[in-house]
């Protein structure tokens, strides 16, 4: 390195101003998500939850009353249910399942085992218990929502 | 049926509802298992009974008397496990669109704008989006995760037809065996294609024009598209 390279270092400001606007943009998304993730996000106890396979509805279960409906009865197999758990397995196309527990008294539902990839991230995800929460298994094309769900219409169709 | 017929013409028989007994015989009717070895699927001479069966559904007779209206089945016969099997007719390639063009009709008489028609991800039926205008039309793609499109577009006002190997289907000895029957083998498609859409005419025709296409194998599809489907927009994935 030259002497007037160094010269040319040492006289530069620490911070240019395009630096620091980086630097401002960076922090204002961290803080964004930081509130809509953790301090706004909606952490309302679910009331039951809704079960999709490729988008469309395969099952429901709903804490109040204690009532589950099986939609797509080649998908759902009720594994057992009692006053505390009921405990289904949703299979998908080419031998796909993945096994979800419903807690009645705890009020959360929770996928348990599945054998989706290696990976198997819908098994590590957060179980389910606040209205923001939902757990996915894209390999299997599952999606477990809060029971009163409502997607934004975003014109987004696939087929 | 009628419209059965004449896309069966038009497409010189790719387009082929009457391979009900192969629908069948490789498990894709309702209520039906998939078998789960090669010693579930059908012998090669059953399927040869099934494809010749098929092969005379130009011969369907379709006529209308004092307000209503006959089909008469070909007088063909074959004999298979000591049974003697008349025609049968699968309309599955086509049901779905058609459904999608009455209930659009039903929808356009009553002044309708906004929304959709959709039968699964077989036929579609789109008007306009309620606050984008248009809709985002994800083609799936047929070999990667659910989720993942092989081509997006934006579209409104059209019907959008898809067929493909990917969702109703299963494997033996690393072979895929899919809902689809190529009239030409009697057997689930070979051809390499693996999913087509035709989008812009009726859904009933387009759903069975998306058979018909998976049915030929790139080329033959190619021509068949360049000459017969010009006023559409195809599209369609294959292995080569």
């Amino acid at each position: 390195v030259s002497l007037k390279k160094v010269e040319q270092v040492r006289s530069d400001k620490g911070f240019k101003i395009y630096d620091l606007i980086i630097y401002a943009a960076v922090i204002l998304v961290i803080v964004a998500l930081f509130l809509s993730f953790v301090v706004f996000r909606d952490t309302t106890k679910i009331d039951g939850i809704s079960v999709y396979l490729k988008n469309e509805l395969a099952f429901t279960y709903t804490f109040d009353g204690d009532e589950y409906n099986v939609v797509k009865s080649e998908n759902i197999e009720i594994i057992s249910n009692d006053s505390t758990e009921l405990n289904i397995k949703i299979l998908s196309d080419d031998d796909g399942y993945n096994l979800l527990t419903i807690n009645k008294i705890e009020g959360w539902a929770d996928v348990t085992e599945a054998n989706c990839s290696t990976r198997k991230d819908c098994v590590y995800m957060d179980r389910i218990e606040e209205k923001s929460q939902g757990i996915f298994c894209t390999p299997h094309g599952l999606k477990i929502l809060p029971y009163d769900y409502e997607e934004v219409d975003d014109g987004k169709i696939n087929m | 049926m009628g419209m059965a017929l004449s896309i069966y013409q038009e497409t010189d028989g790719y387009y082929n509802p009457a391979v009900y007994y192969s629908v069948q015989a490789y498990g894709f009717t309702s209520g039906s298992k998939y078998p789960t070895s090669a010693s579930g699927l059908p012998s090669d001479s059953d399927v040869e009974q099934y494809k010749t069966l098929a092969s005379h559904f130009g011969e369907l007779n379709l006529y209308e008397n004092d307000g209503k209206y006959y089909a008469v089945k070909p007088a063909e016969t074959v004999q298979v496990g000591g049974q003697t099997l008349s025609m049968k007719i699968d309309l599955g390639g086509i049901g779905k669109g058609y459904a999608v063009d009455k209930i659009r009709a039903l929808y356009d008489e009553k002044g309708f704008e906004y929304g959709y028609i959709s039968f699964g991800t077989s036929s579609v039926g789109l008007f306009r989006h309620s606050t984008q205008g248009r809709f985002t039309l994800g083609l799936n793609s047929p070999r990667t995760l659910f989720g993942d499109n092989y081509m997006t577009l934006k579209v409104n006002d059209v019907n959008i037809s898809t067929s493909g190997d990917y969702e109703q289907y299963y494997e033996i000895d690393g072979v895929r065996y899919c809902h689809i029957i190529d009239p030409t083998t009697g057997k689930p498609v070979q051809t390499g294609i693996y999913t087509a859409t035709v989008i812009g005419g009726s859904a009933a025709e387009d759903d069975a024009y998306t058979t018909a296409i998976m049915t030929m194998g790139k080329d033959k599809a190619i021509e068949f598209i360049n000459s017969k489907l010009t006023d559409r927009l195809v599209a369609f994935t294959c292995n080569k």
